[in-house]
């Protein structure tokens, strides 16, 4: 069957990651003949999101055989609970007498029996509401293959225990957490930062370039609460965040808010692994090739004919030709890559099943919560707690995300944090305040941005998942992938609505828009 | 104002490559055909409104554009599904066999609630040509050994049970949809568009 696979294309893309899809997408768009392939038998490579059994999958294979993914390593999964529940038949007789069921006992057989309900991202993460990748998705039709959910809150660890953090104005006003004294400056400090561009941040910052953003809240007369909220939790920073790239991350933090709910973010509905495949969809839709369960054995590149450059693949003893080859940095043979050492940070992340959210609320939360460091020589950690209306799990449980740059290893950067707000023994029954741990993965992931071999002009390599809370770097690096393949072109058109796309008889390639005299049955 | 919400109901087609899917859809939504299509190109989603039982409902069809030939649908392709009709070539049999294994992905990947009474229609396509190799008596066999799938014969080229065969889809899938409205807890999902209110139920809120 796969003997059907034509040979030649303009630009193969291997790996269905974040970057590489939305080069795809690009370059299909305006009309490259595209073939995108991935070894795996899903979409989104280290950008998938799994459910439990394909997530048990990927762990042991890369138990099994860690020269398979290099990027992933450290990788420690745990329960916390019993194999098996006991007397499940009596409790539900019970469950139906009651009109409040006790909380259900979980056990690892739940889990696999629900296996289906769980949409764990590997790479979680959220989208700022007026950030790059929302305009992309909106500017290129993309959009409607998605949907989302707000961030309903944000949530900071202040005075050993969680706080919610003043974001909007409403929310300001509303607080108990900080005097009428401190609301005046916060909201003065946060309508300053707004209005600054960046040539007049020059003149207000001239003198804090080389400062802390800490020490210019402190200069601004702010209280310790509140450089605690603007600092760890708008900026996401830490005490050696420099000024300016400070007031950048407030800045973005504040004109995201209002234009879709209550918090500047947005969540994709059945996890972030979502999103390559509506790229990927656009990337068909316009005529792209798609083969999964594909590997690639070798790349090597050739001067043909006339003298021009192209790429030949090697797969299943078959050669794919192409002008450009777009490869993810987990996909690419390791004789491609520079052997000068590049700059690499390590991202610490952990993923843990709960029974209970972190702090209850009247309608299902969905919840950014940042810690600042709590031991010298930590990053601070963000952490993500999904529940079910977001589908990444079934009903009465919640997934949470930790990540964190790596000082150690997953396990002893995480942990720490988690114990915060969890309950480690695995005991269900105890009515305490924290939800209890059920299961929880540690893992390493290597943050690596390697350049190809010189003189390589025809291969791209695409990064792997960056540390950072957003898309923004994933969006950048794809579309200067695609100016390279494509100068001058522009990069994701807005694609027509489908009703406005034509089916002409003579038609061959690519929809059109429909003109004056289309037909408009 | 309508005491009734508005009805969008999503229908996935699936079955091989070449059995029409594309075909059947621009024929029920647009009335035209077109000889040209060999593999997918442009085909995103339809939609068009139907009138069921005095009921307004807009379908949405969604093609798998193109993703099908080497078994590369993602799992994105069949959230949300309320109907989901498999295609096959009355001159090709294997495209007939491959019902079984469309109907399973369809099952595993978008694990409806209750897969046993999940509607599924099946469309026999290219009725119009001589070569017939699949007979109605088999087709019809197999579907009833399938909880009894609704069975058309279909010719998108000549228009024949094309509108037959997608009211019963829209019938079938409101019935799913009617259901499953009951069930969902969590209604507000925002899709993304150019205006900036989306779904803000919260009113103002701009710090700004």
């Amino acid at each position: 069957m796969d003997d059907d696979l034509p040979t030649d294309f303009q630009v193969i893309v291997v790996g269905t990651g974040m970057v590489e899809s939305i080069v795809a997408a690009a370059c299909s768009r305006i009309g490259k003949n595209v073939l995108h392939l991935d070894s795996s038998d899903h979409y989104g490579g280290l950008w998938a999101s799994y459910n439990f059994e394909g997530l048990q999958k990927f762990i042991k294979e890369i138990n099994s055989d860690p020269n398979r993914q290099l990027q992933v390593y450290n990788l420690i999964e745990k329960w916390y609970i019993d194999k098996d529940s006991p007397q499940e038949e009596t409790k539900q007789e019970t469950e139906e007498e009651k009109t409040e069921p006790p909380k259900k006992i979980w056990s690892q057989a739940d889990f696999a029996s629900e296996y289906r309900k769980f949409n764990i991202d590997m790479t979680p993460k959220l989208l700022f509401s007026r950030g790059p990748l929302v305009e992309l998705l909106i500017s290129s039709n993309i959009a409607r293959y998605a949907e989302f959910r707000c961030v309903t809150r944000v949530l900071t660890w202040l005075n050993d225990k969680l706080n919610p953090v003043p974001c909007s104005r409403a929310d300001v006003f509303a607080t108990e957490a900080v005097s009428i004294v401190e609301k005046r400056m916060l909201m003065k400090m946060l309508t300053s930062i707004v209005g600054y561009n960046e040539e007049e941040m020059d003149n207000e910052f001239k003198d804090w370039t080389d400062k802390s953003f800490k020490d210019y809240l402190t200069h601004k007369g702010l209280t310790p609460n509140l450089i605690h909220y603007v600092l760890y939790a708008i900026a996401g920073g830490s005490d050696a965040m420099p000024c300016l790239e400070g007031v950048r991350e407030c800045k973005k933090f504040l004109m995201s808010l209002g234009r879709y709910g209550n918090t500047p973010f947005l969540w994709p509905m059945y996890g972030s692994g979502e999103l390559p495949q509506g790229f990927c969809r656009l990337c068909a839709v316009f005529g792209g090739v798609y083969c999964l369960n594909r590997p690639i054995d070798s790349v090597e590149t050739k001067t043909g004919d006339e003298g021009k450059e192209i790429v030949v693949i090697g797969s299943k003893s078959k050669n794919l030709n192409c002008d450009h080859l777009v490869i993810g940095i987990n996909e690419c043979p390791k004789d491609l890559l520079s052997s000068e050492p590049s700059e690499s940070s390590d991202i610490s992340k952990a993923i843990f099943i709960t029974n209970g959210t972190i702090m209850p609320s009247e309608k299902e939360p969905l919840t950014l919560l940042r810690f600042p460091p709590l031991d010298e020589g930590d990053n601070p950690v963000t952490v993500l707690e999904v529940g079910p209306a977001t589908g990444s799990c079934p009903k009465g449980l919640f997934a949470v995300y930790f990540i964190t740059n790596k000082v150690k290893d997953a396990e002893s950067d995480l942990m720490k944090y988690a114990e915060k707000i969890f309950d480690m023994t695995g005991d269900q029954t105890k009515a305490g305040d924290k939800p209890t741990c059920l299961w929880s993965l540690f893992y390493n992931v290597k943050d690596v941005s390697a350049g190809v071999r010189d003189g390589v002009e025809t291969v791209h390599v695409c990064a792997g998942p960056d540390a950072g809370l957003d898309f923004d770097r994933a969006v950048i690096q794809s579309e200067q992938i695609f100016k390279k393949i494509c100068p001058g072109e522009e990069f994701l058109p807005r694609a027509p609505d489908p009703e406005d796309i034509v089916f002409e008889d003579d038609v061959t390639h690519g929809p059109e828009f429909r003109g004056d005299e289309g037909d408009k049955e | 104002m309508s005491s009734r919400k508005k009805v969008l109901l999503k229908v996935i087609i699936l079955g091989d490559s070449g059995v029409g899917k594309t075909s059947l859809m621009n024929q029920f939504v647009n009335k035209k055909f077109s000889n040209q299509y060999k593999a997918t190109i442009g085909a995103d989603f339809l939609t068009k409104e139907v009138i069921v039982d005095d009921r307004i409902v807009t379908m949405q069809i969604w093609d798998t554009a193109g993703q099908e030939r080497f078994q590369s649908l993602g799992v994105a392709f069949y959230r949300g599904a309320d109907c989901c009709v498999l295609v096959f070539d009355v001159t090709a049999p294997n495209t007939f066999k491959s019902l079984e294994s469309w109907r399973d992905e369809f099952l595993i990947q978008a694990s409806p609630r209750d897969p046993d009474n999940f509607p599924f229609v099946i469309l026999g396509n290219k009725v119009d040509l001589e070569n017939r190799a699949v007979s109605a008596k088999r087709a019809q066999q197999w579907c009833q050994s399938k909880n009894d799938i609704p069975y058309f014969e279909t010719s998108a080229k000549e228009a024949v049970n094309v509108e037959l065969a997608f009211q019963t889809i829209a019938r079938n899938a409101l019935a799913q949809e009617t259901e499953a409205e009951l069930y969902n807890e969590f209604p507000d999902q925002i899709k993304l568009n150019a205006n900036d209110n989306g779904r803000n139920r919260d009113g103002d809120n701009c710090a700004c």
